[in-house]
């Protein structure tokens, strides 16, 4: 893994920088003395105020990523620095505190809240936990957050079975901003709802970001969402970041071979490209035994014989574009 | 059966035009729950060959239509007006010892979880070669054999040693691929494809969906395939139905419906799949399809109508419910009275 490459510009960027990854690595065991590398090596900042796009297929350690950063367990080795301040090891009271800035939208609304519980049972509790003593006051601050998220408060004395799965993604959204946030990590936000029922949410993430200041990660692998609502996008694969760029720089012009492949297949009704994807072999590779060299190799359509033994660095591909690949110059 | 010989000829062009899937006037009630039927007065074709897309949010009606096919309606459910035929022969009326037969030979289903619907304790090799060892009475050897070969078609690495595996040891994409090989044991001549990509990812949905084109075009298959993704209906229809509470509201020619719909509720999917506009400024739907339950007659999509009132027709969408008819384009039917050209009001 290549030392940071933006180290030069930390003094100047660091007010900007909300939260940065310095080669962030999760290992799981796996058994029989081997190890899953879901997450290994991923070096990124997220800035202030943005929606920075994390896409990727199953399996590439995305939502690892995003669990790691929360602290939702221990990493393995790299740091994570929040607001300026290490948190990798970060404990107790002080964990629980950061827990309150930093919240998570989980893909499934039907599996998010506890079916025997009413919602307005499940959105008092983290208020509870989080020292809100006084009843009318959680009880004030939980009905607001309903009228943000457009919902009726009549829901609250519902039970999840009661509701559709869009009134269920706003709840997840409600409970997950009730602690006033300054940073949601939403994973596939809309990928179990209907098109219809997809643009509400996404209409109203987008206004409770900017009405809340929200510096949102969107983990997703429907690039049209992406495209929708991202200002930077990073793809991962197996367990790495191989290309960051603005938004509009990656949708135009994608420098990794994965990446075109990715936005290929996803843009399905944007005209299909049948022989990108036709050039994209098999499944991702597990990531207990990984390939030598570049990750990627095995299934690129462009890959040569140094691609099987070194493992591309970072390269600037643009003022704001980097990308990990041997021969990104010459696509 | 006749639709041996066609079959074997796949595409012959004598057969391009016979209607395999013809379903007239369906309606299915659950008789012991409030609200009208989920499917009421549905007409929907596949002839030989052709793919056609069933599309519409979640709750119109869908998935019950593909069960209604396979006569595999879930308890509680009966079809109280209409028919299902395939190819000729009416669903409802088939024996249970029929329907047996008609199931995985003529008609095979695909659904959305492979890795639920695969039994995770018996060996990928056995489950393909199950429907083909009951319709086509094929020896274990050979049954062995052909298990292979569909494994090795449906794009699946190193076939024989996936065969005796078990299915728990498959990843999405490669369960759905044997749930394909699975369905296609027993050469069924239609495949009813229940979003059978929604829990894979798009790479592996671009190859899946790749493998059923060309399925199409090597064995003359027909498809049904239930989604809501607008995407994989350009990607792979030749033709669109779109269903609302429980009807076909407009069908047609998949570029047709895409660049000239004119029913506002595929106006309506289209341009809310699209993602495009500013950022928050999104369109949507307004209001949710189980406000169409509620209504007994006129047209069920009223609520959630912009169009109407435009034209001054509420009142005449809120008395008459408007027939499917031909409109303007070739092929191209419309459940509106907005929509109503010249030509069709006769």
């Amino acid at each position: 893994m290549s030392a940071r490459v933006d180290t030069a510009l930390d003094h100047v960027a660091v007010s900007d920088e909300m939260m940065s990854l310095d080669s962030l690595v999760k290992h799981f065991p796996a058994g029989g003395g081997r190890t899953v590398h879901s997450v290994d090596g991923v070096t990124i900042s997220v800035r202030r105020g943005e929606v920075l796009g994390l896409v990727g297929e199953s399996g590439c350690g995305k939502s690892t990523l995003a669990r790691t950063i929360l602290r939702a367990f221990p990493s393995t080795s790299g740091r994570i620095t929040f607001e300026g301040e290490d948190i990798t090891k970060v404990k107790g009271a002080k964990l629980k505190t950061l827990r309150r800035t930093m919240q998570f939208v989980f893909q499934d609304p039907y599996g998010a809240f506890d079916p025997r519980m009413t919602l307005g049972a499940s959105l008092d509790a983290p208020l509870r936990h989080n020292g809100v003593r006084a009843r009318s006051a959680r009880d004030s601050r939980v009905r607001e957050m309903i009228e943000k998220v457009g919902l009726e408060e009549e829901i609250l004395q519902r039970l999840p079975a009661q509701c559709s799965g869009g009134q269920l993604q706003r709840m997840v959204i409600a409970r997950a901003l009730l602690l006033r946030p300054t940073f949601l990590i939403c994973d596939e936000p809309t990928s179990a709802l209907d098109a219809s029922v997809r643009a509400q949410i996404l209409n109203l993430l987008v206004e409770l970001k900017d009405e809340l200041d929200l510096t949102l990660v969107l983990i997703s692998h429907d690039l049209r969402v992406v495209r929708y609502l991202c200002d930077r996008v990073a793809v991962m694969y197996l367990g790495r970041i191989v290309e960051v760029a603005p938004r509009d720089e990656l949708f135009s012009s994608p420098r990794h071979p994965y990446s075109k492949v990715l936005l290929a297949a996803s843009m399905l009704d944007d005209g299909v490209d049948h022989l990108t994807i036709a050039q994209l072999r098999g499944e991702p590779p597990s990531p207990i035994e990984l390939p030598t060299g570049c990750r990627f190799h095995p299934r690129c359509p462009v890959a040569q014989d140094i691609c099987t033994t070194q493992d591309p660095a970072k390269s600037q591909a643009g003022p704001d574009h980097t990308v990990n690949c041997h021969f990104w110059q010459q696509q | 059966m006749t639709g041996t010989a066609a079959k074997s000829a796949s595409t012959g062009d004598s057969s391009v035009d016979e209607l395999l899937l013809d379903v007239r006037g369906l309606r299915v009630d659950f008789p012991e729950v409030p609200g009208g039927p989920p499917i009421d007065g549905l007409d929907l074709q596949v002839k030989r060959g052709e793919i056609v897309a069933l599309v519409g949010e979640s709750g119109s009606g869908k998935s019950l239509t593909a069960l209604s096919i396979m006569g595999l309606l879930p308890s509680g459910a009966v079809i109280t007006d209409g028919h299902a035929f395939l190819d000729g022969e009416d669903v409802a009326e088939m024996t249970p010892r029929r329907l047996n037969e008609v199931r995985g030979h003529k008609v095979a289903m695909l659904f959305q979880q492979p890795k639920v619907m695969l039994d995770p304790t018996a060996r990928v090799g056995s489950q393909v070669a199950e429907s083909m060892r009951q319709h086509l009475k094929v020896s274990r050897p050979e049954a062995r054999k052909r298990v292979v070969r569909l494994l090795k078609d449906v794009g699946i690495p190193e076939p024989e040693r996936r065969a005796s595996a078990f299915a728990y040891q498959l990843s999405g994409g490669m369960a759905q691929r044997v749930m394909i090989a699975a369905a296609l044991g027993a050469d069924p001549e239609l495949l009813i494809a229940d979003e059978p990509t929604t829990a894979l990812d798009v790479t592996v949905q671009a190859q899946i969906l790749e493998l059923l084109r060309q399925k199409r075009e090597t064995l003359g298959l027909s498809i049904l395939i239930i989604t809501h993704d607008l995407g994989i209906v350009t990607a792979l229809a030749d033709r669109v139905a779109v269903m609302y509470a429980g009807r076909i509201v407009e069908d047609g020619p998949t570029r047709e419906i895409f660049e000239n719909a004119q029913h506002p509720y595929t106006r309506a999917l289209v341009r809310a799949s699209l993602l495009e506009g500013e950022r928050g400024r999104l369109f949507t739907l307004p209001g949710s399809i189980t406000q169409a339950r509620a209504l007994e007659h006129g047209c069920r999509f009223l609520p959630r109508c912009a169009v109407a009132a435009e034209r001054g027709l509420t009142a005449r969408c809120a008395g008459l419910e408007p027939a499917l008819s031909e409109c303007a384009g070739h092929d191209h039917h419309l459940r509106c009275y907005a929509g109503e050209r010249e030509e069709a009001v006769s």
